[in-house]
């Protein structure tokens, strides 16, 4: 018994609490590879420590908005950098974020903000279609969203699952563009032409490198890190000449009765300045600054150089609400 | 009075830790806007609705535990009762398949053989299956109970292997005097060992029933993957717990059967001498067919799966760039992994005891009561230790901010398991041994401590690596619970997976598998010595 007491005692003197102090707890689901540089660089600039918590591929598990939620009445984290637009506008429904304005943000335009301050974008990415270059030519490539319908393509397109992350934004938003009934008859030519529905954007993208199928739907940093693997693909920005493709900024809330609410507020303005806008843009990630004055690398491009869907973001999270079923059936959930 | 106060503490124990956050969530479920309400439930059971998935996952479970079973079966066999060189590799390489994550395993398998894979390559050109037909057979049901029973058959040996060396050598030799090696096995060894290895295929079908990764990798409509779309696309709690409901329906029902099937029969004849006098056969047939399949089995469970995550790493930085990833992950692992293992084991063993042992009515609902929590998926469980253990008042913070949230993850996750295991192996020690104890007048602890406790030397080391390597691996809760800096070697992995390159993902996975058997390896180094071995002449008949 004298045994069992001790070694409890021992292991209860490993738990080393994480107490309070000059720090701040951020929760992300931006890929861990490129916001843990962003974050560090914040703590050795300010000598705040931070606490941070990533998150994995939204389809690999039941991530950090489940946290977020079940954890609302004794809050742990002060920020959530969210990797899309969306989350932080279903936050908000869920009142787990209280306003914020932040000054580094002035010149940020004003559709990547929330007017009443709930969460504020940044560095963006933007739905594409990856093609793979040894199985598709530059003449025969898809220039539109649409076109991906069309027999010349059965078979060979591949869509992340539309229930999760990015690809149900996507989704969301076309059905605002088009029309609720134009939007279902393009999901379901769309499924009769053979589209292949994978689990992640990563997933389309691996399929598309290996020549699994020709094209695939994806986000731009999936591509960026496909092509500088030196996979064969290019990347087309969809429906130039019309619609647009959806932009997707970052963003970032300031967290309901958080406990370390001024450096939570701190970090917002860090994460909301030109510098991690362009470090964002000279990372792998390759995401494009929301001002127009920050310096990008060549093969990134500007936010005025693409043409972007017009739909506010807190619209598109209602839709996704709205659509949620018929997204589940379509997709044979 | 011992006895019952140590048993009752640890029956509070499972209480606090696995039985209340889980009926918490549950509870919630059928709670709506103030007032009692079935509405989710209803929609599960009474409609067609959830028909075609939960019949998914039957079939998915069924076909892994079969396969697991073939797989695991024959090498639990021929690694403990044939004299196969290169035996201990192929044991330490058999727990490979149990540590990589299954995510992992299957996105192998779907390069291997997918349409542009090396391995679809070769079938469809000298057999008469087109590329697209192998591809579509992958990313089905049998191709996710594939590579789901690769992942598993690891548990159905070890549970067979440490069966077969409980069993007292005597009856297989007097056996051998009169019959043949394969008439023996049939007609003596397998009834012996029937009930552990059912225990063994009853633990590979719950895991697979609550399997998320696979199926989800290869979009298979199963119960798991519709729970985690409710919870991740509709943040819809109350449905996702009310889907969980049939995961522990059908354990339930699965333990009625196999309650129905043990019946009247009795196990406690089997009492262990010790692993020296395990009856090894040497026939040189046996060894042939041995080596063959253990080989056959290493390749397509092992090789396959390692070659090309090995394939995958073209560079030393990969690894450097890993293990500067996974640096912190790599302590916290081995730390909580052992913590945990430990407590799990412990915990365990009083359980096991709880549910085999005790003279009373209430055992055998004792024992179904505490294994249908095994079938709550990892994602309930979190949620439901987030709202038990994060206090609005932070009363409980030490615990929420600490590493201790994550080892209660571990034991809301694995408490029924260990305490399965433990009963199982309980099960073979003859109660007459304790009463022996009883007779002299010693303490309980006393008699624990001299006869159970060595008695179980083998249960307890195949219960404590088995959770070891469980705890290891686990993902879906601990990345709902674990506080700031407490990350482990699986959320590494899987944080960085998204984006990361190709070659540093395998090399965090290849780490992963090294960081697990290296503890694995001293332990199995270690437990030889733990173990309590009676010489020939110290030896006791059962029967």
């Amino acid at each position: 018994m004298k045994f069992i007491s001790i070694t409890f005692l021992a292991l209860l003197l490993l738990a080393k609490v994480c107490s309070a102090g000059n720090e701040v707890v951020v929760y992300t689901s931006e890929d861990k590879i490129f916001s843990e540089p962003v974050l560090q660089a914040f703590g050795k600039k300010t000598g705040i420590k931070v606490r941070a918590i990533y998150d994995t591929e939204e389809t690999k598990s039941t991530g950090l908005v489940n946290r977020l939620i079940a954890e609302k009445d004794n809050p742990q984290a002060d920020v959530f950098w969210s990797g899309d637009p969306v989350r932080p506008a279903l936050l908000e429904f869920k009142e787990l974020v209280t306003p914020y304005f932040s000054n580094t943000a002035s010149d940020i335009p004003k559709i990547y903000k929330d007017e009443d301050g709930h969460w504020t974008g940044f560095s963006a990415r933007a739905r594409i279609i990856l093609y793979n270059t040894n199985l598709v030519s530059m003449d025969e490539r898809p220039l539109s969203v649409f076109d991906l319908t069309k027999p010349m393509w059965r078979g060979q397109v591949s869509i992340a699952n539309p229930l999760f992350g990015t690809t149900s934004i996507h989704m969301a938003a076309l059905f605002i563009i088009l029309g609720d009934e134009k939007a279902k008859k393009f999901l379901n030519d769309l499924k009769a032409n053979g589209v292949k529905i994978v689990s992640s954007n990563s997933e389309v993208r691996r399929l598309v490198a290996r020549g699994e199928v020709k094209i695939g739907i994806t986000d731009t940093d999936d591509a960026s890190v496909a092509i500088k693997e030196g996979s064969p693909v290019k990347v087309v920005f969809p429906d130039q000449s019309s619609i647009g493709t959806l932009i997707m900024p970052n963003m970032v809330c300031l967290i309901k009765n958080s406990p370390n609410q001024e450096n939570g507020k701190k970090l917002i303005d860090y994460l909301l300045s030109a510098e991690v806008e362009k470090s964002l843009a000279w990372a792998a990630c390759a995401q494009m600054p929301l001002r127009y004055g920050v310096r990008t690398p060549p093969d990134v491009l500007t936010i005025d150089a693409v043409k972007g869907m017009n739909v506010n973001y807190h619209d598109v999270a209602k839709k996704l609400e709205e659509i949620g079923e018929f997204l589940k059936q379509w997709a044979g959930y | 009075m011992q006895k019952k106060l140590t048993l009752g503490v640890f029956f509070t124990l499972f209480l606090a830790t696995t039985f209340l956050p889980i009926v918490w969530m549950f509870g919630n479920s059928v709670y709506e806007e103030g007032r009692f309400s079935f509405a989710y439930y209803r929609d599960v059971f009474l409609t067609l609705k959830y028909g075609k998935v939960i019949s998914n996952s039957l079939i998915l479970a069924s076909i892994t535990t079969i396969l697991s079973s073939l797989f695991g079966v024959p090498a639990g066999f021929f690694l403990t009762k044939t004299n196969l060189p290169l035996k201990k590799l192929f044991k330490i390489c058999f727990f490979i398949p149990l540590i990589i994550p299954s995510y992992i395993i299957g996105i192998a398998w779907t390069n291997l053989l997918g349409k542009t894979g090396f391995l679809n390559n070769i079938l469809s050109q000298y057999l008469w299956f087109s590329p697209s037909s192998i591809s579509d057979f992958t990313y089905s049901i049998y191709g996710a109970s594939f590579i789901l029973s690769i992942n598993l058959f690891p548990v159905v040996m070890l549970v067979t292997e440490y069966a077969l060396k409980s069993i007292n050598p005597r009856l297989e030799e007097s056996g051998l005097v009169v019959g043949s090696v394969f008439q023996v096995f049939r007609q003596i060894t397998l009834p012996l060992i029937a009930p552990a290895i059912l225990s063994g295929m009853m633990i590979v079908f719950v895991l697979s029933l609550s399997e998320f990764g696979v199926p989800s990798l290869l979009q298979v409509n199963v119960l798991t993957t519709q729970i985690f779309t409710q919870f991740s696309a509709f943040y819809n709690e109350k449905a996702a717990t009310a889907i969980a409901f049939p995961l522990i329906v059908i354990t339930f029902i699965l333990i009625m059967l196999e309650k129905i099937y043990m019946r009247g029969k009795s196990f406690e004849m089997l009492g262990r001498t010790s692993s020296i006098s395990t009856t090894q056969y040497n026939i040189t047939w046996l060894n042939v067919v041995g080596i063959t399949f253990c080989t056959l089995v290493l390749l397509v469970c092992v090789i396959i799966p390692l070659s090309t995550l090995i394939f995958n790493t073209k560079t030393i930085s990969a690894y450097h760039n890993a293990i500067l990833l996974a640096r912190n992950g790599i302590t916290n692992s081995v730390l909580f992994g052992s913590i945990g293992a430990t407590l799990l084991t412990f915990i365990g063993f009083f359980l096991g005891y709880l549910s085999e042992k005790i003279r009373s009515r209430l055992k055998n609902s004792t024992a179904a009561f505490i294994w249908i929590f095994f079938a709550v998926p990892a994602t309930v469980s979190g949620i439901g230790l987030i709202k038990l253990w994060n206090r609005a008042e932070g009363t409980c913070q030490f615990i929420y901010s600490s590493l201790w949230i994550v080892i209660l993850g571990y034991v809301i996750r694995f408490l029924p398991l260990s305490s399965r295991i433990m009963a199982n192996y309980l099960k073979q020690i003859p109660n007459s041994m304790e009463e022996a104890g009883t007779v002299t007048g010693t303490s309980w602890f006393r008699i624990l401590g001299k006869i159970l406790l060595p008695l179980q030397g083998y249960g307890l080391i195949a219960t404590w690596l088995i959770c070891f390597m469980f705890c290891v691996g686990e993902l879906g809760t601990t990345i709902l619970v674990y506080p700031p800096g407490h990350e482990t070697l699986p959320i590494a992995l899987f944080t960085v997976m998204a984006n990361s390159p190709t070659d540093v993902v395998s090399a965090l996975s290849i780490i992963i598998v090294v960081m697990t058997l290296l503890p694995v390896g001293v332990f199995l180094a270690v437990s030889k010595y733990l173990v309590f071995k009676p010489n020939q002449n110290e030896s006791v008949e059962y029967f």
